[in-house]
């Protein structure tokens, strides 16, 4: 047993404070939004230029000028604003984005972070990612705990290109919420159903069991 | 604005002038203009969320 997508991305919305500014990264952090406790609204940035994204489009909706740095249709939210891509690094590099919620193909004990590409396939790009890992005050990782191949994505040194060395500040899976510290990973939390030795065998660097 | 020749791609060519308050870039950057006024704007990631009435719909059939 361990969190589905949804029961994932309800976890990861509950580190997320009322008011704060958030960038999502593509994937299975655009579920968030979706999930957030009762009473807690947060401003979306995408970096493509948009402060203040809303959900999807209704069928029939879509606008091909309104789009988020995934190249996804979108709407705004009212007080939404557009702005071009230099205004919109500042908001990053300037420490303005309060949280980055990012996928990750592998995170390393020290908090590297690759999650732009596989050598020999074909990227786009890392976008925004190498930027908000830096400017984002706390920068989460949203991921499958293990690959597809069922090898850990949480290793002792990440082996793919990086996105940003020492960045991640807290990785959620849907086996567990591991805090990375000076003194390496620790396990925050288990999702239901899993047990401690469960997560262990998914992880691929050595994670302290603090006392529960 | 760094390059030195910058041409823009443009859906509607305003015979009059674009009100001041609308300019983003000034014509000053510009070199040469391209006017395509039937171009297809495709899409690119086609996202939606269900329409509110037929969800609720749905949720009541099932």
């Amino acid at each position: 047993m361990s969190h589905d997508r949804n029961g994932l991305a309800a976890r990861v919305g509950r580190e997320l404070r009322d008011g704060e500014y958030v960038n999502l990264g593509i994937g299975l952090p655009t579920l968030v939004p979706a999930h957030l406790p009762r009473g807690v609204h947060v401003v979306l940035h995408s970096e493509n230029g948009i402060l203040g994204v809303g959900p999807y489009p209704v069928e029939g909706e879509e606008d091909a000028d309104l789009i988020n740095a995934g190249k996804e249709t979108v709407t705004v939210q009212a007080g939404a604003s557009f702005f071009d891509s230099a205004t919109s690094f500042g908001m990053i590099r300037g420490g303005h984005i309060d949280t980055a919620i990012l996928g990750a193909m592998q995170v390393s004990a020290s908090g590297d972070l690759a999650n732009w590409m596989i050598p020999g396939k074909m990227v786009k790009g890392m976008g925004g990612a190498m930027d908000l890992v830096h400017g984002a005050r706390r920068v989460l990782v949203m991921m499958e705990h293990v690959a597809r191949d069922g090898s850990p994505k949480i290793v002792e040194e990440c082996t793919l290109p990086l996105t940003g060395r020492a960045v991640v500040d807290r990785i959620l899976t849907d086996l567990a919420v591991i805090d990375v510290t000076p003194d390496g990973l620790v396990l925050a939390e288990t999702a239901p159903g899993t047990s401690v030795q469960d997560v262990l065998a998914a992880t691929g660097a050595p994670l302290h069991v603090g006392p529960r | 604005m760094a390059g030195r020749l910058t041409i823009a791609e443009v859906e509607h060519l305003d015979p009059d002038d674009v009100s001041a308050w609308e300019v983003h870039t000034p014509g000053v950057f510009l070199q040469l203009v391209l006017h395509v006024p039937d171009t297809e704007n495709r899409i690119e990631r086609h996202t939606t969320r269900p329409e509110p009435v037929l969800a609720a719909m749905k949720e009541v059939q099932t």
